[in-house]
This record gives C-alpha cells, sequence and structure tokens, in this order.
C-alpha cells in the first residue's frame, strides 16, 4: 500500500471506531464487519487445497500400468500391474494406496461415484526443477523461473487482497483464509498482510488469544519500521478476534461430525470439518504434506514405505472428509484440489528414489453435484516415450487453469479478478460447475411454500413442519416486524425427511419464520390472533 | 532528564538510507551497542552495551569475533562419540522404536548443549549468532525423511563445523559441508555409486548453498539441468560412519572414500571438464581434490560474483533487514564486489557490513523480526534469568533448530510471527518473567545511571526492551511512566528502589509486562 492510500484509509476507519473502551487517542484501529458483506463471498462454497510439498510422484500416483515402457523406465520402482487398483476395464490405474484399507474404498470409490477427478499432466511451460523455485511458481500463480524476481504474493493472497478492501483497518469477523499449520505460507501472503491465518489447536489459539491486543494504536507512517510494527499490531489483533470466533465454530463442530478420522493428515481434516460444521465463514482451508522429495528410498519391501504411507494419509484425509461433508449436509460447498510443486523424474534414480520432474497429476474432489469426475488427459498421455531433455514428462494443462476453475465457480471471481491475479486470462479446465443453489435445492415445495405453519393465523400455538430433501445445516427461526428474533426454533444438521417443531407465541401480531441454508434464506408469514 | 535531552543524546548519525557501504567510524553511543548487540547476538546486557560505548566498530570486531574461534567442548556424553544402530536395520518394530526414542532423547540433548552457548553470550567474544545463521543456510533436518532420523553425533559434528567455518573462507565452508556427515545423510550423497549418481545434494549445493537458480541481481541462468546431473557424478564414493556395527574405517561419524562407489568417468560441469580417472587415481585425496574441491572451484571460478552476490544477500537479510526484497542491487553489488575481492573471505564480508553507515543507519534500526531464539533467549539475557523451557518454546514458536521445515529453510521475516506464535509469544515472553525474582528486577534496574530518578528509569527500561525509542510517542511513555511507578511518587521512587521496596519491583514488573504486549517487542 502506498502512503496516500494508507492514510486514505486511515481517515475512513478513525470515524467509526471511536466508540472502542480502549481508545487512547483517536488513531486508527482495527475493526470488524459481517463475512456476508464480502463482494461475491456471500455464497458459502468452501475451497480445500491440499499441498503434496516436496514433489509427488504423479507415475507412481496414477500408474500408466498398461504401459510397458513405465517398467522400462522404473526397474526398481514400479507397481506391477495386478498390484494396481483398475477402475473397471480401463486403463486408469489408482496405486493401491490410494485405495486399499482406506476410507470407504479410497479414492477410486471416489471416482466410481463421480465425486473425483484426475488432471494427467498438470504442469508448466519451462519447468523449473527447484522446489523452492517451482513452489512459489505455483503457490504465486505465475510462471517466472528468473531467480532475480522475487514472488511475494500468493494467487489467493492477490485475489483475497482484492476482496478485503479495507484491510487492515477493517477485516471480516471470521478469519477468510485458514493454514492449518504454524506458519503463513506464500499462497495466503500479499503486499498488504497476511490474507489467512495460521491455526492449529482452537483450544491453544483461544487460552492464549484472549487479552493479547497490543493498546497502541497503529502507525500512521509508511518507513520499514511502521510496515512492520503494523504487521505484528495486525496479527496481534487478528489473534484476539479470531481466537473466539474459531474456539466458538469449533466448540459446536467437534460435537457433531461423524467420522472418526484417522491419524495424521486426517486429523486436520477433521479439524476442518468441525470448523465448517460448526458455522465458521471460512472460504479457504489449505493444508501441507511434506516428504514428498523421495530421492531415495521411495518405498521398500512389498510396495511400503514412505510414498505408499504418504498416499494413504491423502487418501484417507479426502475420503474420509468427504464421508462426513456427506453426513453433515455441507458436501456441496465443498470442492477441493492436491497441488504439488512437481512431479518426479519418469525413470528411477537407483537409489530406491526418483529425482525432481516437471508435470504430474492432480486430483480435484467434491460433491457430484459440482465436480466433473472423470480422468482429463489428452489422447497418449502422458507420453512416457517423449520425455522432455532432462527426462521428465510434457506438461498438459497449465496448472493455473485449474486455479480458475475454482476461483470463477467457487469463489466467484470474475473475468477482472482473474486478469489481476495472474496477469493474464486462463480458460478453465471445466472440472467445476458453479454451484446454483437454491432452497428448492433442499426443501420440498408443497404449494410453493417451503414452509408450513399450521393452524396460521393461530391463537399462540403452532407447529412449523418442513420437508427436506437431503442432509443440511439449517437454522428455523421466528422473528417479530420489528426483525427481533422471538424463537429460535432448530440450528444444526438435520437428516432428510419430515421434520416439524411446535411454537408458542404469547403476544398478538405477525410474524416471520425464517429459514435459512447455507446462504438461502426463505421466509413464510405468521399470524397471531388471540 | 527530559526525554528530549535523552534522546539527543542517543540520536543517530543520519536519518537517511545509504545505500554506500562507507565505514562508520564515529565511537558508539548506547544506542548503537544495543543495536550492535540485538543484531549479533541474541540481545544486549547493559554492562555489555557500556562496554562497547565510545568505542569504534573497527576497534572492538576483533574482540568481538576472534579470528581463530574456539570451539566449545563436546557435551559429556556418550553419543558424541558413539552412533546408534541403524533403526531401519533393527528388524523389528519394538526394537526400532527403542532406538528411535534414544536418537531423540540425544537429540534434544544436543540442542540444548546449543541453547546453552547462546545463553552463555553476554560477554564478548560472541559466536553463536553466526552459528545460528549458518544452521538457516546449510539446513540439516533431523527428521530428515518419513522414515529416517540423521544421528545427533553427527548433528553436533555439523554444528562444530559452521562454528569453525563461520568467519572462515566460503570454499573451504562449502568444501567442510559436503563432506560433513549430516549432509551426506540429508542430502542423499551416501546413496549415490558407481552406477548411480543422486542429484539431491549437487542441486541443492548450487541452489540453496552457494548460488542459486539464477544469479540473484541479473536473472542469468547460474545452471542447466545437465550440470546437476554431471557434477552429481564428481560428489559419488562418500560413506560415513554414522551407525554402530557398520563399517568406519576412520572411526565412528567419520567420513570415508569408498573407491568402488565413485565414478571414474569424466565429467562435463558448468562447461569445464573433470577428466576421467583410472582406478589407481581413484584415492580419498586425488578425488577429495580435484572432484571434490574441483566442482566447488569450478563453481567459483565460472560463477563467483553469483556466489558472492548470493551470500552476501543471505547476510544483509539476517543481520540489516529480512524482507525478500529490501537490499538494494547497489548495497548487495558493493557487498559482493568487496566479498569477492577478498576471494571470499566471510570475515571481510561481515566486517564491512557491520561496520559500514548503512548498518546503523536509523531507518534500519528495530526493523527484524526476533527469530524465535533470539526472542527467548534474548529475553532470558535481558532479564538475567535462566529459562528452563527453552527448547520448548523455540520449537513451538516454529524454529525446530536442526529440523527446519525442509532444506529451503525456514521462511523467515514475516512468517515468525503468525495467528499460532504471537499468542505463544506472548505466553512465552510472561512465562519467563515471571522466573525474575523481584530482587532480580531491583538489581537490573539499579544498574542503569540515574535509577534513582523515575523518568530516567522509565525510559531506560524502554530503550532496553523496546528496539527504538525515537519512535514511541510520549502519551506511550507516560502510561508506561504511570505503570512503573505503581503509584509511587517521583520523589520517593529512588529511596522505593534502593530500599528493594516490592511495590517498585510490582512497577518494574507491570511495565515489562506491558511492553511485551507491545508491537515493538517483537522487533530488533
Amino acid at each position: 500500500m502506498d502512503r496516500r492510500t494508507f492514510v486514505k484509509n486511515t481517515s475512513i476507519a478513525t470515524a467509526a471506531v471511536i466508540a472502542a473502551p480502549y481508545i487512547i487517542t483517536g488513531e486508527p484501529r482495527i475493526k470488524t464487519y459481517s463475512n456476508d458483506k464480502i463482494n461475491s463471498f456471500e455464497d458459502d462454497s468452501i475451497m480445500i487445497i491440499l499441498e503434496l510439498f516436496g514433489g509427488n510422484d504423479g507415475l507412481n500416483s496414477i500408474i500408466p500400468a498398461y504401459n510397458d515402457f513405465y517398467y522400462t523406465l522404473r526397474p526398481n520402482l514400479s507397481y506391477p500391474k495386478e498390484f494396481c487398483r483398475q477402475f473397471e476395464s480401463s486403463d486408469l490405474y489408482f496405486n493401491p494406496n490410494l485405495v486399499d484399507g482406506v476410507h470407504n474404498g479410497g479414492l477410486l470409490q471416489m471416482f466410481a461415484e463421480g465425486k473425483l477427478a484426475i488432471i494427467e499432466g498438470i504442469g508448466y511451460d519451462n519447468p523449473n526443477l527447484s522446489h523452492f523455485r517451482s513452489q512459489d511458481i505455483w503457490l504465486s500463480g505465475i510462471n517466472n523461473s528468473n531467480n532475480s524476481v522475487k514472488l511475494t504474493e500468493g494467487w489467493l493472497g492477490r485475489f483475497l487482497a482484492r476482496k478485503l478492501t479495507g484491510y487492515p483497518l477493517e477485516i471480516p469477523e471470521h478469519p477468510v483464509a485458514i493454514q492449518l499449520d504454524g506458519t503463513l505460507s506464500l499462497l495466503l501472503k500479499s503486499d498488504i498482510g497476511d490474507m489467512g491465518i495460521a491455526l492449529t489447536d482452537p483450544d491453544r489459539f483461544y487460552e492464549l488469544g484472549s487479552n493479547i491486543a497490543p493498546k497502541e494504536p497503529l502507525r500512521t507512517g509508511n518507513s520499514k519500521y511502521d510496515k512492520e510494527y503494523n504487521f505484528v499490531y495486525t496479527i496481534a489483533k487478528q489473534s484476539e478476534i479470531y481466537s473466539k470466533a474459531v474456539k466458538e465454530a469449533y466448540d459446536k463442530g467437534k460435537e457433531l461430525i461423524k467420522v472418526n478420522y484417522s491419524s495424521g493428515l486426517a486429523q486436520k481434516f477433521g479439524l476442518i470439518s468441525s470448523l465448517i460444521a460448526g458455522g465458521l465463514k471460512t472460504k479457504i482451508y489449505y493444508v501441507s504434506l511434506s516428504n514428498f522429495d523421495s530421492h531415495a528410498q521411495q518405498q521398500s519391501g512389498h510396495y511400503e514405505g514412505q510414498h505408499p504411507t504418504l498416499l494413504r494419509h491423502v487418501a484417507n484425509a479426502i475420503s474420509e472428509f468427504m464421508d462426513d461433508a456427506i453426513q453433515l449436509g455441507y458436501a456441496e460447498r465443498i470442492a477441493g484440489m492436491t497441488i504439488s510443486e512437481f512431479g518426479r523424474r519418469a525413470y528411477d534414480n537407483g537409489s530406491n528414489g526418483t529425482d525432481h520432474g516437471a508435470s504430474s497429476m492432480q486430483f480435484v474432489f467434491g460433491h457430484d453435484n459440482y465436480v466433473n469426475g472423470a480422468y482429463y488427459r489428452e489422447q497418449g498421455k502422458p507420453d512416457l516415450s517423449d520425455l522432455d531433455d532432462a527426462g521428465n514428462i510434457k506438461f498438459q494443462y497449465d496448472y493455473r487453469r485449474t486455479f480458475v476453475d475454482f476461483l470463477q465457480s467457487w469463489m466467484g471471481a470474475n473475468d477482472d479478478d482473474i486478469q489481476a491475479v495472474f496477469g493474464q486470462k486462463f480458460m478453465p479446465i471445466g472440472v467445476l460447475n458453479p454451484r446454483a443453489v437454491s432452497v428448492e435445492n433442499y426443501v420440498d415445495l408443497d404449494n410453493n411454500s417451503a414452509i408450513k405453519i399450521f393452524p396460521n393465523p393461530s391463537k399462540g400455538n403452532a407447529k412449523v413442519e418442513i420437508v427436506l430433501k437431503r442432509n443440511a445445516i439449517i437454522n428455523l427461526e421466528i422473528y417479530n416486524l420489528l426483525g427481533f428474533k422471538v424463537i429460535d426454533l432448530f440450528n444444526g444438521p438435520i437428516e432428510p425427511g419430515k421434520h416439524s417443531f411446535d411454537l408458542f407465541i404469547e403476544n398478538n401480531g405477525t410474524y416471520l419464520c425464517l429459514l435459512t441454508i447455507g446462504n438461502i434464506k426463505y421466509s413464510t408469514k405468521l399470524i397471531i390472533n388471540k | 532528564m527530559k526525554r528530549r535531552d535523552f534522546i539527543s543524546q542517543l540520536a543517530l548519525i543520519d536519518d537517511t538510507i545509504l545505500n554506500d557501504l562507507s565505514p562508520y567510524t564515529e565511537p558508539l553511543n548506547l544506542r548503537q551497542a544495543y543495536h550492535l548487540l540485538r543484531r549479533l547476538s541474541f540481545a544486549p546486557t547493559y554492562e555489555l552495551a557500556n562496554q562497547l560505548v565510545g568505542q569504534t566498530v573497527s576497534q572492538i570486531f576483533n574482540d568481538m569475533f576472534e579470528t581463530t574461534p574456539t570451539l566449545p567442548s563436546a557435551p559429556n556424553k556418550n553419543w558424541v562419540a558413539t552412533p546408534n544402530e541403524d533403526p531401519l536395520k533393527a528388524g523389528n518394530p519394538a526394537l526400532r522404536f527403542e532406538i528411535e526414542a534414544d536418537i531423540k532423547k540425544n537429540y534434544a540433548e544436543f540442542i540444548d548443549w546449543w541453547i546453552a552457548l547462546m545463553k552463555d553470550e553476554t560477554k564478548l567474544p560472541l559466536r553463536e549468532k553466526l552459528v545460528l545463521f549458518w544452521s538457516t543456510v546449510w539446513t540439516i533436518e533431523f527428521t530428515y525423511d518419513t522414515e529416517a532420523l540423521i544421528p545427533p553425533g553427527l548433528c553436533y559434528k555439523n554444528n562444530q563445523v559452521l562454528r569453525e567455518y563461520s568467519l572462515g573462507n566460503y570454499r573451504d565452508f562449502a568444501e567442510a559441508v559436503t563432506l560433513d556427515g549430516a549432509m551426506l545423510l540429508y542430502q542423499s550423497l551416501f546413496y549415490s555409486n558407481r552406477k548411480i549418481a543422486n542429484e539431491n545434494y549437487m542441486r541443492e549445493l548450487m541452489e540453496l548453498f552457494m548460488m542459486g537458480t539464477g544469479d540473484i541481481i541479473t536473472g542469468n541462468p547460474n545452471y542447466y539441468e545437465s550440470d546437476v546431473q554431471e557434477g552429481s557424478k564428481a560428489l559419488t564414493g562418500w560413506r560415513n560412519g554414522a551407525y554402530l556395527h557398520e563399517p568406519a574405517p576412520k572411526g565412528y561419524f567419520n567420513t570415508y572414500f569408498s573407491p568402488n562407489d565413485h565414478i571414474i568417468e569424466a565429467k562435463s560441469f558448468l562447461n569445464n571438464i573433470i577428466p576421467s580417472r583410472t582406478e589407481d587415481q581413484n584415492t580419498e585425496d586425488q578425488v577429495r581434490n580435484e572432484e571434490v574441491r574441483g566442482i566447488i572451484d569450478i563453481i567459483l571460478k565460472e560463477r563467483k560474483m553469483s556466489v558472492a552476490r548470493f551470500i552476501s544477500d543471505k547476510m544483509y537479510k539476517y543481520f540489516v533487514y529480512s524482507e525478500p526484497k529490501s537490499a538494494s542491487g547497489e548495497v548487495i553489488n558493493a557487498l559482493a564486489q568487496i566479498f569477492a575481492d577478498s576471494n571470499l573471505n566471510l570475515r571481510t564480508l561481515f566486517y564491512s557490513l557491520i561496520a559500514s553507515q548503512h548498518f546503523f543507519s536509523t531507518d534500519n534500526i528495530g526493523i527484524q523480526f526476533k527469530t524465535p531464539p533470539e526472542y527467548i533467549i534474548g529475553l532470558e539475557i535481558m532479564l538475567g534469568v535462566k529459562y528452563a523451557k527453552s527448547r520448548q518454546a523455540i520449537f513451538d514458536l516454529e524454529q525446530e533448530l536442526y529440523d527446519p521445515p525442509n532444506v529451503g529453510s525456514w521462511k523467515g521475516y514475516r512468517t515468525w510471527i503468525s495467528t499460532k506464535t504471537y499468542p505463544l509469544r506472548i505466553k512465552y515472553a510472561n512465562e519467563i518473567l515471571i522466573t525474575a525474582t523481584n530482587q532480580t528486577l531491583l538489581t537490573l534496574v539499579k544498574k542503569f545511571n540515574n535509577y534513582q530518578n523515575l523518568d530516567n528509569c522509565n525510559l531506560n527500561l524502554i530503550e532496553y526492551f523496546l528496539p527504538d525509542i525515537t519512535k514511541i510517542d510520549n502519551e506511550r511513555i507516560n502510561r508506561y511512566k504511570d505503570i512503573l511507578a505503581n503509584n509511587i511518587s517521583s520523589g520517593q521512587w529512588g529511596e522505593s528502589i534502593d530500599n528493594n521496596d516490592s511495590k517498585a519491583a510490582d512497577g518494574i514488573r507491570n511495565l515489562i509486562k506491558e511492553i511485551i504486549l507491545s508491537p515493538d517487542f517483537q522487533l530488533c
């Protein structure tokens, strides 16, 4: 932010926050606003990013077991065809560790149900074989290998910075993005500050987060000192605010989740599920799993060891999470993807490992209504007989095309956003369909009414009835015409079928019965006349 | 003393950023001595800062950093000389876990040994901050993949290598770490043999430890994939006696050459040919000289300025300002030229940086994020206390020493402060403060000149615990003074301190508590 913008923001915010009790001077302080007010974020879609850091071996994840060349290139590290898990009678073969012993039949079952897409040949032109530069290229959304160009903003960081226009003086009441980690990665960094929060343990966060915000105001200068001071200030303030919001959602949500999550990576997904079920309005969750850099000891014995273990973690986490999402009724709001800075070399390296490669494969998961579950690849690809000079598989799809799918279909981005985030336009792969949600998706409309109330008018006692078509998290409330809530009828996840709720209202008058599912609201009038 | 007078006494040489590296030749004042110690050690003590006051950097440099570092004695533990069995070859899981538990315990002991050295740095000479810096450059991950652990005996040896070469010649440094046992294991050279050259280390040597994928200023590519592949062949054949019952011809934890595992064909690296060798020439000394040092020498011959810029930039980021785009090309180029002209003498580079006007420019004061060891150990040093859980605290703040998230090290800069680590920083600082008795706090204050004057006492405490008092407005200074006074009148303050009044001690404690909550307490 340049000085002029900062000063401008400052003057806006000063007026708005004078009421804060700890004010010492009229200098700028931070205030919050509702997440629903963020432009295009009214919708309740949620995006999950799972990073496989170190460079996942794509060839040993989705295995070209039909191709003899695979066995030639990998004398020490191939999976015999009979060990792979084939989808029907196709040439799509999963690593057995993505399937066997994994929750609900793992990724093969998700694929069969249309909840999983596989994008083969994801990567970029002029591949960079450095973990760190390539990771920066993936996370920044800028394909620039020139080491003198510093990539300091993530593509999501840039996108979110466009959304949070008043940052840091005005921040949403719930974090827009959460990284399940101790520090925040480039993905969520922007030049105006951190666009997400780092979270590992909601209880501890809450316990430590109260009364830690600085008492002094933000600084208004633009020196290095001022900038770093304000950065710390903002983190401190966010810690205090978000530790409460996160804890509140977590306490509610952890009682609701249905799946008994496995240890390791899946636990982080269990935490995400709790937060979603508990009503946190966070749009983006980011999880990273390391140790994919398998130069040596990639696997041992009977297809066990490092890489197989990691794949099992990935498959369990995704499968358990999506199962939970379905049971809790929020599955339609979810779309997730795996990312990895590169794949491995097509041939193995003789140390029972593989060296850095280029293009790889990517999973996209979600609800079958919105994920176009399929195996995306060009015919004849991956072509193991047509490697690049370094012995790597050539890419087919620019990695940013999937990002555009997510930004446009899931985060409400328009063309200007895409241009601003990536500096150019990319065509989406088409792996996601936008959600066109309405109450009708969830509720049986009988005589055009989602809510039935009888008797209506009533003398005080009445029955409210709804018929749900699918699992959902609902809010059912009665308001008076002044907008004050009179009764909380129900709040939480609910199963399909007919549900009725009894109510009693003391005073005569006209009331509104309001049903909320996600961001959709439906209301019916109720008259009390004694 | 009035605040204005206090500030002017502390005022620095200039208020502008100097992009040149002209030496700062004036004697240091207290503020400059604090700044120097915050950057070159973990935190200042009042005594040590005053020891430096009145002298120029050139006068004190040799006292601060020995020309030949005295290495600390090894921890008095078995694991320093005797390895464990290789847990991966244990045969059954129960035995494997038993061995691994032992290794983890030893690793904690190694880290505690190192942390104790850091805590002891309250007098000259200094060294451990440089060791910490180099451990973020030449990274070693104790838990280096899902399956294996680096033996703590090797971590210890690596740590001593970093200390020995911390201000040495970079060519010798690179050679020493390349053949260091911890690095051989960590970066897979251990697995290279005559048939297969593992590329892992060769790539990181160029990318992370010497020069970057491309020149950091010009952007010109420094090497191609074929250089990684060919260079790897030159580095084949090295082993280390890292495990009990495994070959250790030179003794445990020492690196040795295994001729049958070295690729003897010619290698073409950065447009230079390392000629093929006969089996007769395939000896430890020859291969070490012509291929290990050979590779490093070719890099230095072909890419000397790239190396010089890369290392200068790392040092600048660590000791001046860590913002990724912080240093101008002008500063880095000037530093790099000095470094290159000295034939990559780190002592020359380091001195040129910290003795420069640029280093002391007001613009560069108080803008670094305290790293977890600086934050935890620094507070212990400033208070004069020892905290029993420093290792756990530092790890919890996301710097697991000898176990970075990956070979690319900790990201540093703003990543040290997150919504996870910030609340923990406050918690740990308060825990450390609790370990200070009233007597400790009163003793600390009594070191200040004219401590009996409440204003002066207040300003001294602020100056001591926060990095830049000139940035603090009067309102805050007065608020702090009220907290410190704790309802003792100005007239009574001196007497209260001299009488060791607990009310005065509470005032000091409350002020430090308040300072801990201010954003600039995270900066140095």
